[in-house]
């Protein structure tokens, strides 16, 4: 006998066989057993939850010989030809194929005959959202007042796409996305029934694969027996599947905490050896490290993690290593990564270099603690008490790395040293606020793009939704007080938005009365891909670059950023009230 | 009459020989209709002697025909005109001019569709009463549908929360054909006797992404990231996308935004006082802050290669922090 592929095979055949969905099959159920039956039912979800089996057990159920029954029987020539899909009482159509009235019109012909071995016509409309607006009104007329003897099931992924007047006539049960454990445990009730070995951790990458869909999990399931020979491994499902194995991010975390820096160029050649495809590897790198934020960030991780017992084990121990504010910034050098890799860079030399500067990332401290503890040090100073060497970065450092690996971080016999020749004064602060901005200084590129986020920040208290427009567009050039901000063509609308007469008279006041200079502003369209690149830069990268021009600037910036062994990753506006040491 | 009257009447054996049917609600016109047809024809075969059709589409002849036509295998017969107004003064006066003595077995009802009804003032109406019973469907008052929601649940034996009745109702939004699907699961889905709490509704409930998103902010605005999160995964696996998910939020914002600046809000008062306890909780600063975050994530869904949804978990961190 041929090879029957497993979503076939194990099609389920009753109601509570269907996985995930009890709230919609027990509620079928009973409406069969008490004879509650609606004229129409609307079923919606995303694909391979269950809508159209649930729809021909729903059909098996109303006809089956020993039925009305919320148990079909599935072996009377009732239950056989509607699973055979040859009953002449159950029409299943594809209204993405059939879209046009004439179908609908054939449709409606066809209901007005009664049923010929069954006990209801069951009319199953498969991506009903598909049909035109005209096929929809024909059947509507048909949904009103439909013959005692007709039942309508629509399916559909996209119930927003169906008119008002459908909905308002059908029952509808809303199908939810199979979670990544109950379609692990799915799989191996099927594996234990095909005597098929499989170890847990790949049926979790086939699961993930999956993506809430029973039916694609079992594609690619299937596409694993064909393959294996023997067991099937997590390193041969990932090979197969084009996933990275989860065991090499793994390990590139604990080289990343150990900053092992040489290790990189060894598990870089490993990866393209192995021909992964880099993009991919980099987008699965940061699901891995929204898994390590998770397990640090939240009490019950378990919610939000699908993954392995072992794995979650891992996870625990790993995310020891780091603090969120590190995990975010890891987060944020990756992202960059993904764009120069879109924007055509060399993606060996660009991963490599990523992944040493993640290996050579000091840990991130919030600035306004130190800012905190160093006007505490000056207070201190002030009043001659003295203050104990020890307890002045305290609460700096980042919670204490754990064996078999160690970060470096901001260790007192690294940081006291320096903190003996703290300033008497209370330290520079960057230019961060409008009042600390210099009145009437001349403006130049750095200077404004450093504090264009500030200015931002205060035109969103007079109009928010004019900052918000202006947050797409990018300051490209200054000159003589003329500011360029140049929107990437997709922001298109938001430049047309802020580009009206009165909108543009309240930026430039705004921009007056931040700058306290007369500024004109000009807004343009930047269509060149390039320039949309550099548009959606991060602040980071644009602050990267920039940071010489504001040292050369403004050296008690550069003195405070040296004396607390700072680098300038990002800005931030601190809140006093809403501080949140780490980020 | 009102269409309470109409059910007593017809209740009580009395058809009026003509009805015509109009007003907001078409759900329940279609409903009186089939009332009518199952109280005025017995059996099984009732559909047999229903003819609908619509004056639009229907040529004067052929409406005034069917009306004149005998029953079949039965005695009584039921028309159904829809769009009766379409009809020109020349046409409507024909057809009501042959209906002031129709034909005795048959009941006909003249019905228009809520956003084609006439003027009560139109030439039409005042024609169309002479010879007609006129029944107007209005949409059911907040009050009127809450008491109809509680009513169903005391006939099935339910206790109940106020609160899941005011989400039922919201969640309906005067849709009177969702509000009865809605009980009808309901009713299917628990036995009697059981009790009916937000829980229960959120579980069966159509339409639940406004809903859901009102449950995010309330994680949200309380700092509450990981329930936050939690209720941002179950819209998920409810099959919101995550770009639909940040357009939702960023709607709820700047709705917020609204009320903490007294602009009126526009929707169901279920929702709008909700929102603006949100707001009040969430204060302005937050709101301001949030929307500008929205924007980004909003921007870096469109134009970043990470995953969209690891973008949306890191705004409602950043946001419920």
């Amino acid at each position: 006998m041929s090879y029957q592929v497993l979503a076939l095979k194990y099609r389920p055949l009753l109601f509570e066989d269907i996985i995930a969905q009890e709230h919609v099959t027990k509620t079928l159920a009973r409406a069969v057993e008490t004879g509650r039956i609606a004229h129409g039912y609307l079923l919606t979800g995303p694909r391979g939850t269950g809508k159209t089996t649930t729809a021909r057990i729903l059909a098996k159920a109303l006809n089956c010989i020993e039925g009305p029954t919320a148990t079909p029987c599935n072996v009377c020539p009732m239950c056989k030809e509607i699973t055979a899909g040859s009953s002449l009482d159950v029409l299943e159509v594809d209204a993405a194929s059939n879209t046009g009235i004439d179908d609908i019109r054939t449709l409606r012909e066809n209901i007005r005959y009664l049923p010929t071995s069954g006990k209801k016509r069951v009319f199953i409309i498969d991506e009903v959202h598909r049909l035109s607006g005209s096929a929809f009104d024909a059947l509507l007329k048909t949904l009103e007042e439909p013959p005692e003897h007709a039942v309508f099931i629509f399916a559909t992924t996209e119930p927003h796409k169906v008119p008002q007047t459908i909905l308002s006539r059908t029952q509808r049960y809303d199908f939810r996305r199979v979670s990544t454990t109950d379609l692990v445990s799915h799989l191996q009730k099927l594996a234990k029934l095909e005597n098929i070995e499989i170890e847990q951790e790949a049926l979790f990458l086939i699961a993930r694969k999956g993506d809430g869909s029973v039916r694609d999990s079992l594609s690619l399931f299937d596409q694993m027996i064909a393959l294996a020979d023997g067991t099937i491994t997590a390193s041969l499902t990932a090979r197969t599947l084009g996933i990275v194995d989860r065991q090499l991010f793994s390990k590139l975390i604990d080289i990343i905490a150990a900053g092992k820096s040489e290790e990189i160029f060894n598990l870089v050649k490993i990866l393209f050896e192995s021909g992964a495809d880099i993009t991919e590897f980099v987008n699965d790198f940061v699901s891995y490290l929204r898994n390590l934020l998770v397990q640090k960030s939240t009490e019950q991780p378990e919610n939000f993690l699908d993954v392995s017992a072992a794995e979650r084990e891992a996870l625990a121990k790993q995310a020891t290593y780091f603090t969120e504010a590190d995990i975010l910034r890891m987060i944020q050098i990756l992202s960059d990564l993904l764009r120069q890799l879109k924007n055509g860079y060399d993606e060996k030399t660009f991963l490599e270099i990523c992944l040493i500067r993640l290996a050579r990332m000091e840990s991130s401290i919030a600035l306004q603690e130190v800012i905190q503890r160093l006007n505490r040090l000056s207070a201190s100073l002030g009043s001659g008490q003295a203050v104990p060497a020890n307890n002045l970065f305290d609460a700096v450092q980042p919670p204490p790395l754990k064996a078999p690996v160690q970060k470096k971080t901001l260790s007192s016999d690294k940081q006291l040293p320096r903190q003996s020749t703290a300033p008497q004064e209370p330290p520079p602060v960057p230019p961060e606020t409008e009042t600390d901005y210099e009145s009437g200084k001349p403006l130049n590129l750095p200077r404004v793009q450093m504090t264009w986020n500030n200015f931002l920040d205060e035109l969103k208290k007079q109009k928010p939704m004019l900052a918000s427009m202006m947050t797409m567009g990018q300051v490209t050039s200054v000159e003589d007080s003329n500011i360029t901000i140049a929107f990437s063509s997709s922001y298109a609308t938001n430049k047309q938005v802020v580009n009206k007469t009165e909108s543009k008279t309240i930026i430039e006041e705004a921009l007056r009365n931040f700058y306290k200079l007369t500024v004109s502003v000009k807004f343009t369209i930047d269509k060149t891909q390039k320039a949309q690149a550099s548009a959606i830069n991060t602040e980071t990268e644009s602050l990267a670059i920039n940071a010489d021009d504001l040292f050369a600037e403004d050296p008690e910036l550069k003195s405070f950023v040296e004396q607390i062994n700072g680098e300038i990753v990002g800005r931030k506006k601190i809140d006093d009230n809403n501080s949140n040491p780490g980020d | 009459m009102d269409p309470n009257q109409l059910i007593k009447e017809i209740g009580s054996g009395k058809f009026r020989p003509v009805y015509y049917f109009f007003g907001d609600e078409d759900y329940r016109k279609k409903e009186a209709v089939k009332f009518i047809l199952s109280h005025y024809i017995s059996g099984k075969n009732n559909q047999l002697n229903l003819s609908k059709m619509s004056a639009d589409k229907t040529e004067l002849e052929s409406i005034i025909g069917e009306i004149a036509a005998i029953p079949m295998l039965g005695d009584r017969r039921l028309i159904y005109v829809e769009d009766v107004q379409r009809l020109k003064p020349t046409q409507y006066k024909k057809l009501f001019g042959y209906l002031k003595s129709p034909p005795p077995e048959t009941v006909i009802i003249l019905s228009s569709p809520s956003v084609r009804t006439p003027q009560k003032k139109s030439a039409f109406f005042r024609e169309v009463k002479k010879i007609s019973e006129l029944v107007q469907f209005n949409k059911l008052t907040d009050q009127k549908t809450r008491a109809r929601i509680i009513r169903h649940l005391q006939s099935e034996g339910y206790t109940y929360d106020e609160e899941a009745v005011e989400l039922l109702l919201s969640l309906t939004g005067g849709n009177f054909g969702g509000l009865v699907g809605e009980l009808e699961k309901l009713s299917l889905s628990q036995e009697t006797g059981s009790h009916i709490g937000l829980e229960e509704i959120k579980k069966l409930a159509s339409s639940y992404e406004e809903f859901g998103i009102f449950e995010l902010i309330d994680m949200i605005s309380e700092k509450k990231y990981e329930n936050a999160l939690k209720a941002y995964n179950d819209l998920i696996s409810r099959g919101s996308s995550s770009v639909g998910v940040v357009v939702l939020i960023g709607r709820q914002m700047i709705n917020m935004l609204k009320a903490l600046e007294g602009r009126k809000i526009a929707g169901h008062p279920f929702w709008v006082d909700k929102l603006r306890r949100q707001a009040n909780l969430y204060g302005r600063e937050r709101v301001v802050s949030a929307i500008s975050s929205i924007a980004k994530t909003e921007k870096d869904i469109r134009t970043s290669l990470l995953k969209p949804n690891f973008l949306v978990e890191n705004l409602i961190r950043e946001i419920s922090r």
